[in-house]
């Protein structure tokens, strides 16, 4: 997985991630997956991502973000 | 201790110190780390990491080196008009050996799975075959637990992987927080 910017790892330890921060670090967890930041998100949302640790961790970053609207 | 606070971000601090404080005393000096995101969203992510990235603790059981991993989402439950109380939405829990890819059994728990989700809310599941008639694997199956607690799955570390307890008096201190969940914490929709 790609390093952790500098700036999100201190929002990390201050407890308080922005938006754009918590859409970067699933961003890094993406590319790390192989996939990009709408593959990831739409793969955690339908349960169809691989057991690994990344693939976990990024199901439960997603949980975090504003959920979609029932159309 | 209820984790209830007059901010998420508060509350969020609050269950990070209480889950630190309880691992540190049993299985692992590893601390948790607990973030919220904004003040609009509510939520909080439980997690072990390091510079930013997931990672397992490495525990020392009687069947050699595994990994352990806790992780949460926690949402901020308005209390009133000042305060919110903090309640588990989803947890994974996992126990992975330390060259294998995949967790060798997980605990899982969704409060609000999607609408075509018919498998139970809290299950277990793993990379292990299962002897016949069934010879699959236990991830094809999402075998019924209660609400599993991380207290539980510290006590199934020291018990039976025999994880050596950072204290001598572990099972109190476990016994202890379990009550402060059931009185504090959850929801009574959880306690089943």
């Amino acid at each position: 997985m790609p390093d952790v910017p500098a700036d999100i790892q201190a929002a990390l330890e201050a407890g308080e991630l922005s938006e754009a921060q918590l859409r970067e670090l699933i961003r890094l967890e993406a590319e790390a997956l192989g996939m990009t930041f709408e593959e990831a998100v739409a793969k955690a949302r339908a349960g169809t991502l691989p057991r690994t640790l990344i693939a976990s961790d990024l199901e439960m970053l997603v949980e975090l973000l504003p959920q979609p609207k029932a159309a | 201790m209820p984790i209830r606070a007059a901010t998420v971000h508060a509350a969020a601090r609050i269950l990070k110190n209480h889950l630190n404080d309880l691992l540190a005393q049993t299985i692992t000096e590893t601390p948790l780390v607990v973030f919220s995101v904004g003040e609009r969203s509510g939520r909080v992510n439980v997690a072990f990491r390091q510079a930013g990235k997931p990672r397992q603790v490495r525990l020392r059981t009687r069947f050699g080196p595994m990994l352990l991993h806790l992780s949460q989402t926690c949402e901020g439950m308005p209390i009133g008009r000042r305060s919110y109380q903090l309640q588990t939405i989803r947890y994974r829990y996992s126990l992975t050996a330390e060259d294998a890819e995949e967790p060798i059994v997980r605990w899982e728990y969704e409060r609000t799975p999607q609408d075509d989700a018919t498998w139970c809310r809290h299950h277990l599941q793993g990379n292990l075959p299962l002897p016949a008639p069934l010879s699959i694997s236990l991830n094809e199956l999402h075998v019924p637990t209660g609400y599993t607690l991380v207290e539980e799955v510290i006590r199934f570390c020291i018990h039976d992987l025999r994880v050596r307890p950072r204290s001598d008096d572990w099972h109190r201190r476990l016994l202890a927080s379990e009550e402060t969940f059931k009185r504090d914490f959850a929801p009574p929709t959880d306690r089943r």
